[in-house]
């Protein structure tokens, strides 16, 4: 059962992000933009859909890319960002490739026979991730639509030139910082208690 | 560190964000906060560095090309839980997994302990090293991991098939004084009848021909051929353009199990025996006796890799500065340029006594080819080529064209020319 739901659930959200795109593309009348588009994305569906296939598997990101270059195109030239939506649309692309490695990472282990512990503790590491996904997955939508709240009651002006500089310096140095952090973090105390210096095997430095 | 998934939803923040200030829409920067999200939940519980403790037990650490042996790796866990963690231990890629698993995901508590049992069956011979154990514990949210490596390498020698000669005839022509099994065409210690002199005291009493010595009425002895060895030095041809097929399956390889046959039959009956190699490197073990010699030989084998661009007549100047020249010279080559036609024409100029031992290449390439009329064809021009290079080998050298679908030793006994009798 589990195993089965793991297996499904990439599909599942797939067959969700092709069916907003293709809405949210299908809704552009003006001519210029919408063979573009539908273009764009039946090119994008394209290489989801194939990229499931194991050998054609880097196929997977590129349609993703692309379906995601669909939906931004066809909310920025015509119809418009709205806040909740287009989180919401992104918030799903990033869940589906979370799915997905989920279902790699414990679908295999669901199918074959395991110890009794070793399936308590699979059984554990697999609640925890899908609550840290469904964490992940509150948060994303939460915080936007909280800073939208503060954008549109006038906290910030938000048309500023200064305005734009401090978000773009803030964004770099919250992304660095978190990008960084796990390298940062090695490079502490703790590394004197990493598995090399507990091999034996190796010449202690 | 950091997965490729990290790096994309950075990326994708970032073009929000530059998008958002291109086209002035404070929307489209909000769009940056779904995958900062992400990061940020990650980054609050980063997976922990894993230390781990690992002890490979191995069924045997010497074993023969193709045949199994089993593998047993104890993991222990001496540091903090670990949530998931991926352990692989890391094979060559020569060797091939019979049974059991070398690699698991399983989430591993604090002082917890894991093995691994599987059994690996090595395909091609060499000196190979299994492991170290590689760890990875993994992020729930797939956005970072931490690498570990534990047990070190366990050293295993898998030597190449030994052919089975043991219906071969092989020997060197020409002897040495030391006491073997070759006939020398000279009186001596030996069991071969070789003629009858007059008795002197001292003979002893079981060498007389009472047969003769009755006809001509004066004690007569018997005179028996004298017994010895000579030395046999094995050439491999191991340069690069000698390969054709597979890892497992290509004249190199099938030189290797030739050249390992031989020496083991030639030191068999009492010779001595050398090898040169011809590979990056030029390297010979000199002409020994005995087990250990065979070793050593075996060692020198175990190591070959094919590669090497030196001319072939290299081979003829090792062997007249360095070998005794009286030998027999087992040249094994696929015969793949005229070179090596040059070579023993030179090596029997200088008055060696030559036998080549030929790996088939166009059998070899035969077996993993599509047989198409095209194909035929270009087999049958190259099979020309091939017979009209051993017609003019065979005016100065012994020629056994191997084909290594059949046994050495029934390719060398259809041939029937060695050893030829002085």
């Amino acid at each position: 059962m589990i195993a089965a739901a793991l297996r499904a659930a990439p599909y599942v959200s797939l067959a969700a992000l092709l069916a907003w795109t293709g809405v949210e593309v299908s809704r552009i009348t003006w001519p210029r933009w919408d063979v573009a588009l539908e273009a764009l994305f039946l090119l994008g569906a394209g290489c989801a859909v194939l990229g499931q296939v194991p050998r054609l598997r880097p196929l997977r990101r590129l349609g993703l890319v692309l379906l995601g270059a669909a939906y931004v195109g066809a909310r920025v030239l015509e119809l418009g960002v709205d806040v909740i939506p287009s989180v919401a649309y992104v918030t799903l692309g990033i869940v589906h490739a979370e799915l997905r490695v989920l279902a790699e990472r414990f679908g295999p282990l669901y199918e074959r026979e395991l110890p009794q512990g070793t399936r308590r503790g699979i059984d554990a590491a697999l609640a925890r991730a899908t609550m840290r996904i469904g964490l992940a997955t509150g948060l994303a939508i939460l915080v936007p639509i909280l800073a939208a709240d503060l954008a549109l009651t006038g906290a910030v002006p938000l048309t500023t030139v200064p305005t734009a500089i401090f978000l773009a310096v803030a964004f770099v140095l919250t992304a660095a910082l978190l990008a960084l952090l796990p390298v940062l973090e090695r490079r502490g105390p703790q590394e004197t208690t990493g598995s090399r210096m507990a091999d034996p095997s190796r010449p202690k430095a | 560190m950091r997965t490729p998934l990290a790096s994309g939803l950075t990326a994708l923040a970032f073009v929000f964000v530059l998008l958002g200030l291109g086209f002035r829409s404070w929307q489209l920067v909000l769009l940056a906060l779904p995958p900062l999200a992400f990061l940020a939940t990650a980054a609050l519980v980063p997976p922990v560095v894993p230390v781990i403790r690992a002890t490979r037990t191995l069924s045997r650490d010497r074993i023969e090309a193709g045949q199994a042996f089993e593998a047993s790796v104890l993991v222990v866990n001496d540091g903090p839980g670990l949530d998931l963690v991926e352990i692989r231990d890391v094979l060559p890629p020569e060797f091939r997994l019979e049974a059991g698993a070398n690699a698991a995901i399983v989430p591993l508590p604090a002082g917890g302990s894991l093995r691994l049992d599987y059994a690996v069956r090595p395909a091609v011979k060499g000196d190979y090293g299994m492991g170290p154990l590689r760890v990875r514990a993994l992020d729930p949210l797939a956005l970072g991991y931490e690498d570990a490596e534990a047990g070190g390498t366990s050293r295993v020698v898998v030597a190449p098939v030994l052919e089975d000669m043991r219906r071969a005839r092989l020997g060197p022509r020409r002897t040495r004084p030391w006491f073997g099994q070759v006939a020398s065409r000279q009186r001596g210690i030996g069991l071969e009848f070789w003629g009858i002199r007059d008795y002197v005291p001292g003979d002893d009493v079981r060498r007389i021909n009472w047969k003769a010595t009755a006809r001509l009425d004066r004690l007569l002895s018997n005179e028996v051929e004298g017994e010895r060895s000579g030395d046999v030095v094995i050439v491999l041809d191991a340069r690069r353009e000698s390969v054709v097929g597979s890892d497992a399956e290509n004249p190199v390889e099938f030189g290797v199990r030739a050249a390992l046959g031989i020496a083991d039959h030639v030191l068999a009956s009492r010779n001595r025996v050398g090898l040169v190699v011809q590979r990056d490197v030029l390297d010979w073990v000199y002409p020994a006796f005995g087990r250990r010699q065979l070793y050593r030989i075996l060692d020198h084998l175990v190591h070959v890799r094919a590669g090497g661009e030196w001319p072939f007549g290299h081979v003829a100047w090792v062997l007249s500065r360095f070998f005794p020249r009286d030998c027999l010279v087992v040249l094994i080559s696929p015969l793949r340029d005229r070179d090596a036609l040059e070579a023993v024409i030179d090596l029997a100029g200088r008055g060696y006594d030559v036998a080549v031992v030929s790996p088939s290449p166009l059998e070899i390439e035969r077996s993993f080819a599509f047989e198409g009329p095209a194909e035929a064809t270009a087999h049958a021009i190259l099979r020309m080529e091939r017979e009209n290079l051993i017609a003019q080998l065979r005016r100065v050298a012994q020629v056994v064209d191997w084909n290594p679908e059949v046994p050495l030793a029934a390719s060398l006994r259809r041939t029937g020319v060695l050893p030829r009798r002085a």
